[in-house]
């Protein structure tokens, strides 16, 4: 009996007029794209335990139900393998939850988009680099799990650029943008461990990225001027967290800068106060005379200085990236969403054969 | 040319779509209520205010701003757990829209392009 209940319709069979029909069907981020045949959509939906036809979530503003077989069959179009898609059902999942405000992101002026950091032992099985370049190119566990999640939005939130997302300039990371935390060379407990998880879970937090922003500090041998360095580059008046006094900024250490911390002393609550209480003291007089008013109304400066947020805890802190390299990255997060964290289920997940960069401590680079 | 079947990877939207309220027929002497979330769109909003009444016979425009409530609502935000943060910065509380709702009789919200 056929399991797929999603409704069939054709491309067409050479790969690059295939390209061309999906890109005039709407269907693409402006890359191609894999067909996905009912055969590539059975075998991608093989590592995750619901029907084909089980609604994980609905997803706005169209309200598009993301049925685990339209999840399978955009995570097939963003050329993901199988063992990816647990992670995408769990995003999926977690962006549709209420907090996030998946409407609000699929719709704004902002260039906001949905940022995935994954935990726990599923980094390793499925190969998500944590390491060096886990932002950019070559590595393709990251790279088609956070496309799948958008053309998820496109397809099934109906997030279209222009006719309904209104964002005026968008940013690269709505193409994808999908991290793992380097948990084995941070000092610290891991992201998902802060959020209640066991460590040996593994889980995918979505938080809403407005940008990132590299920090690169070389010269600093201690924590005070690491952080000094950091926070003089995270208060600026144009982030959506200060204007609105809300968000969860996120500041992503590489793992040397993290080492000095903990070194001198630091845990990472440490480190979230010293960044509230660096952040707590922006001028006033930075501001436009139209913010300076607003901010003024509404009882927002102290002694004629401004916080980004109202308590370290509204920061986020994790560990990422290469050695020998002082450079870290602070994300700015949009005002209006709430980080969400989702429970990855890897029990049909084979943990992929070969060298791992992140297998390996992720000191080999391009081992794959 | 050979063409290949697919699984479509687009969602229709639901069949329960609300359906929007019928068009009024005249605008005299109807209120018209208009909703402003955004510092800017309030400028572009009190320009419609002003020519509406102005240039039209229109009972009267109301706006409903979230500005009105922002304010108290910085200060009474708290946080319940690692991961809880204050509710939408931008909502309006149901019992605000709803009171404006009574009074109005055709409503303009959201920015259009």
């Amino acid at each position: 009996m056929e399991r797929l209940k999603a409704r069939r319709v054709f491309l067409e069979e050479d790969a690059e007029a295939a390209f061309e029909d999906a890109c005039g069907k709407g269907w693409t981020d402006g890359l191609p794209i894999i067909p996905p045949t009912a055969a590539r959509v059975e075998r991608m939906m093989a590592t995750v335990q619901q029907t084909p036809d089980t609604v994980i979530a609905t997803l706005p503003p169209r309200n598009g139900a993301a049925t685990v077989e339209r999840i399978a069959a955009n995570a097939v179009m963003a050329g993901c393998r199988p063992d990816y898609l647990p992670v995408v059902v769990a995003a999926v999942e977690a962006i549709a939850q209420p907090e996030f405000n998946l409407y609000g992101i699929n719709s704004t002026t902002s260039p906001v988009t949905p940022m995935l950091i994954v935990n726990g032992p599923v980094r390793h099985m499925i190969d998500l680099n944590s390491s060096y370049g886990f932002f950019g190119p070559g590595w393709r566990a990251n790279a088609t799990i956070g496309r799948a999640i958008r053309l998820a939005q496109l397809n099934i939130g109906g997030s279209i650029p222009g006719a309904v997302s209104k964002s005026t300039m968008a940013q690269p990371g709505r193409y994808t943008l999908c991290m793992a935390e380097y948990e084995e060379r941070s000092p610290w407990p891991s992201l998902h461990v802060e959020m209640g998880h066991p460590a040996e879970e593994s889980t995918v937090t979505v938080t809403a990225a407005t940008s990132t922003v590299s920090v690169s500090d070389v010269w600093s041998r201690d924590a005070e001027g690491i952080l000094t360095t950091m926070t003089s580059s995270m208060d600026w008046p144009g982030i959506p967290s200060l204007r609105y006094f809300s968000g969860q900024p996120l500041l992503i250490l590489n793992p040397d800068h993290a080492a000095v911390c903990s070194r001198d002393g630091l845990s990472k609550e440490d480190v979230k106060r010293v960044l509230y209480e660096r952040t707590s003291r922006i001028p006033l007089s930075r501001f436009a005379k139209a913010e300076q008013q607003r901010l003024t109304e509404d009882r927002r400066v102290r002694d004629g200085h401004v916080a980004l947020v109202p308590g370290p805890e509204y920061f986020m802190v994790v560990v990422a990236g290469g050695h020998g390299g002082y450079h870290s990255t602070f994300v700015p997060t949009w005002a209006q969403s709430q980080p969400v964290t989702r429970v990855i289920d890897t029990r049909r997940i084979t943990p992929a054969p070969g060298p791992s960069a992140t297998r390996q401590g992720g000191d080999v680079h391009g081992a794959r | 040319m050979a063409r290949v079947e697919v699984i479509d990877p687009v969602a229709p939207p639901p069949g329960n779509v609300k359906q929007a309220a019928p068009r009024v027929a005249d605008l005299r002497g109807k209120v018209i209520g208009v909703r402003s979330y955004w510092p800017n769109f309030q400028v572009f909003v009190e320009r419609i205010q002003e020519r509406l009444r102005s240039e039209t016979k229109v009972g009267d425009v109301r706006i409903i701003s979230v500005e009105d409530e922002r304010a108290d609502r910085m200060h009474t935000q708290t946080r319940t757990s690692a991961t809880a943060m204050p509710s939408s910065v931008d909502a309006l509380s149901p019992q605000k829209y709803a009171a404006f709702a009574q009074g109005i009789d055709t409503a303009i919200s959201g920015l259009a392009a």
